[in-house]
């Protein structure tokens, strides 16, 4: 024998699939209401955007330089994206600023994304022990802080952007980025102050305030479902989530529709709810989490102070998610436990 | 940069099954190999007896030795005729070295001797001790069965064996399973079948027709082979009668074997194996001799031994990877892999394909067979946790592989279930008790 074979366990092939695949899923899902929210809001949603996602980037990077021991500080691009000790380049912390800033209102001053990032990817992630560890869905628990810290930024929301008047004026630095626009509500907060309900046409195009990802639930629709197409979500969340919104808002008397398709509902439903790390692993506890979701949703959109409340069920039930799965898991286990008492 | 791109690329969650190894025509055969190496033992450990040695002429289908303990002692046969070269320790595909005989080829082929039962032993157990045939015969005779279960699903992706045994001797399995219902005494027998496989079934539906207690079930996914408790359970949920404990899986590729022994009087010498792999330039079925090099087959399918760098037994999923190339094949063996591949040491693959956190993406959960946490359970084994990994049911896993198959985050899975179970088995076990 002139030549050695080599000897592994198996399996001996792969489908292909890295954790790349599934971070990058979400941005090509993410890609109509990107352009959505630069339709409706204007030049500077793209600004948002981008410092969200940059600052991301450089808080991940940075926590881990310090967290890896004797890491020389290179300042080249190269070594930071080659070293093995920081991990930017998987994709995480791209999804993280990117799903943070669909999170905000349109004209938020420039701060705002790059305090939230910092937050979202240090204490919301990094402190746990980086991608895969944490508990709450960093994004949102960065949107939870900042409504915490800055509630009348967080809750300024404008009406869409008007492209005549842009063209018009662009005559300053300043005026190429946003115009002064005119304040509006969101369509919950007019139902919940003023009891006006918005046509259903524009609840579902997006032509209302609102925050930057969340205008336009075709838009979402489309991504969500890309990511089913993908794989990278099941259906399990999104039909119960979405299932039970309708149900209870129906039994309570509201009208469904304009539940379904107003506020974070789809935007939370399809990308923050569905996040594969802090939903459950088991397909039962993935139907409780959607379940619980779309119960505590209605309860603070009819009865909490709050006209939006997406972001606080989705963590809450986050913070249920290891309960979840340990009454969840194991049905093998518990069908050799049965079979094993069968025997005897 | 594959894998880090997006792609619109729809990854597989089951690995497709390869169209090269079609069953459409009957399996070549190749049953005149120069030399052959029949074990003797299944592990070193096992009690066996020799009954030739070295320089004896032997026939074909001579008994040449005894494997196990009575009462349920099962004869080998020599598969050729030639000289007996030397008994010795030999490697065996499942890893071992264990005894082997090993018999030169005298060149020219003989028809295969046959069995000469005692008179008034027909139609009983004894027949298929004789033959050779492996089964699990405490618990046939233990006279608590009421259900067979022939798995004729194909899990392995790149196999078609059990496909092309169903198709081309359909009324020899037929024939196989109503002789071990009759002997043993068995009311009831299901053959599953992947509900896709429409030729089969019609095959099997012919063969079918005359004869009282065995169902066709299809099933809609293919089952692995070790997971004959899930199928089981799985098709008795639909109300036979009966309860998992008392069926039991039977090997398709046994079933022409016991038909044979019966009904023709031959031993148990030869068996259908697929041959398959990036290396092999004509992958196809082969009906061969059992204990025929791995490598003269591989040989003769036009393969270059010399480029070769993995021969595994079995398949994609669940096979054996073999050092060396002259490991025999056995009455288990389902099929040959030889692998033509450039494997890349870990500094020089890209860093998209090196094992990275788990993400709890549950790709794992979704398409284990068994349903457990294997997200869980390997984590707990990393940190060589191993009561907390038994307790979350390291022992139900049944070795399919498809959790490392499917994980993104490219954890080897199935290798630390593997290590885990050899390695914390009893440690484990200690400190539950």
């Amino acid at each position: 024998m002139s030549n050695r074979l080599i000897v592994a366990t198996p399996p001996y092939i792969k489908n292909g699939e890295t954790n790349h695949c599934l971070m990058f899923d979400v941005w090509v899902a993410a890609l109509p209401m990107i352009l959505t929210a630069i339709y409706f809001f204007g030049p500077y949603s793209l600004v948002v955007i981008f410092l969200s996602i940059f600052s991301a980037i450089a808080t991940e990077a940075v926590i881990q330089m310090l967290k890896a021991p004797g890491y020389q500080f290179r300042p080249f691009l190269y070594s930071l994206l080659t070293n093995e000790k920081i991990t930017i380049m998987d994709g995480s912390a791209l999804v993280t600023g990117l799903l943070l800033a669909f999170n905000l209102p349109p004209q938020v001053p420039f701060w705002l994304p790059v305090v939230g990032s910092v937050v979202a990817i240090s204490l919301g992630k990094q402190v746990f022990g980086g991608l895969g560890q944490n508990i709450f869905n960093p994004a949102l628990f960065a949107r939870a802080f900042l409504v915490a810290a800055w509630p009348a930024h967080m809750t300024s929301w404008v009406a869409p952007f008007d492209w005549n008047r842009w063209l018009n004026q662009i005559s300053s630095a300043r005026s190429l980025w946003m115009i002064d626009a005119v304040s509006s509500a969101t369509p919950l907060a007019l139902m919940k102050q003023q009891g006006t309900a918005t046509p259903y046409l524009d609840l579902f195009l997006g032509n209302i305030g609102g925050c930057l990802g969340e205008v336009s639930a075709l838009a979402v629709l489309i991504g969500g479902a890309y990511l089913l197409y993908k794989g990278t979500i099941t259906w399990h969340i999104p039909v119960t989530y979405l299932g039970t919104v309708v149900i209870l808002s129906t039994l309570f008397g509201r009208d469904p529709l304009f539940h379904l398709f107003s506020g974070g509902l789809m935007l939370g439903t399809f990308f923050m709810a569905t996040d594969v790390v802090t939903s459950p692993v088991t397909k039962p506890g993935r139907i409780f989490f959607g379940i619980g979701c779309g119960v505590l949703t209605v309860l603070i959109r009819l009865f909490g102070s709050f006209p939006e409340g997406v972001s606080y069920s989705i963590l809450l039930m986050n913070a249920c998610t290891p309960l979840i799965d340990r009454y969840t898991g194991g049905a093998g286990l518990r069908r050799q436990t049965l079979g094993a008492l069968k025997t005897s | 940069m594959d894998g880090f791109l997006p792609t619109f690329i729809r990854r597989k969650q089951t690995p497709p099954r390869s169209r090269e190894t079609a069953f459409d025509q009957p399996a070549l055969p190749f049953l005149s190999p120069s030399r052959v190496v029949i074990p003797l033992q299944e592990t070193p450990q096992s009690s066996y007896r020799c009954l030739v040695k070295a320089r004896d002429e032997v026939k074909a289908g001579q008994k040449i030795g005894d494997r196990g303990d009575p009462p349920f002692q099962l004869s080998v046969h020599a598969t050729i005729s030639g000289r007996v070269q030397e008994v010795d320790s030999h490697p065996s595909p499942h890893g071992y070295h264990v005894a082997s005989v090993v018999i030169e080829s005298s060149g020219h082929e003989d028809v295969i001797e046959k069995l000469s039962p005692k008179p008034g032993a027909e139609e009983k157990m004894e027949v298929l001790l004789e033959a050779g045939i492996p089964l699990d015969y405490k618990k046939l005779a233990g006279n608590q069965l009421d259900t067979l279960l022939v798995n004729g699903t194909e899990f392995e992706p790149t196999l078609t064996v059990h496909h092309q045994i169903i198709w081309e001797m359909a009324s020899q399995v037929v024939g196989g399973l109503q002789a071990l219902m009759k002997i043993f005494s068995i009311p009831q027998a299901v053959i599953c079948l992947e509900g896709g496989e429409a030729r089969l079934i019609r095959a099997l539906e012919e063969a079918l027709k005359d004869s009282k207690g065995i169902l066709l079930h299809p099933v809609s996914k293919s089952y692995p082979p070790t997971g004959e408790l899930v199928l089981i359970e799985k098709v008795l949920k639909k109300g036979n009668g009966s309860s998992s404990a008392r069926a039991m899986g039977v090997e398709i590729a046994s079933l022409p074997a016991v038909y044979q022994a019966i009904y023709q009087r031959t031993p148990f010498v030869e068996r259908t194996i697929t041959v398959s792999g990036s290396g092999v330039p004509h992958p196809r079925n082969m009906k061969v001799r059992v204990g025929t090099p791995f490598g003269e087959i591989i040989s003769q399918c036009g393969g270059d031994l010399e480029n070769l760098t993995q021969i595994i037994m079995g398949g994609a999923l669940m096979g054996i990877s073999q050092p060396t190339s002259q490991a025999p094949v056995t009455q288990r063996t389902t099929g040959i892999l030889a692998l033509v591949s450039l494997n890349l040491t870990r500094g020089h693959q890209s860093r998209m394909y090196q094992e990275g956190p788990c993400v709890r993406c549950a790709k794992c959960v979704d398409r284990c067979p068994v349903s457990i946490l294997p997200n869980v359970i390997g984590a707990y084994c990393r940190k060589n946790r191993f009561a907390e990994a038994i307790e979350k049911g390291l022992f139900v896993c049944i070795d399919c592989g498809l959790c490392s198959y499917v994980c993104p985050a490219r954890i080897p899975l199935g290798e630390i279930f593997k290590e885990a179970k050899s390695r914390g088995g009893f440690r484990g076990r200690e400190e539950n008790t």
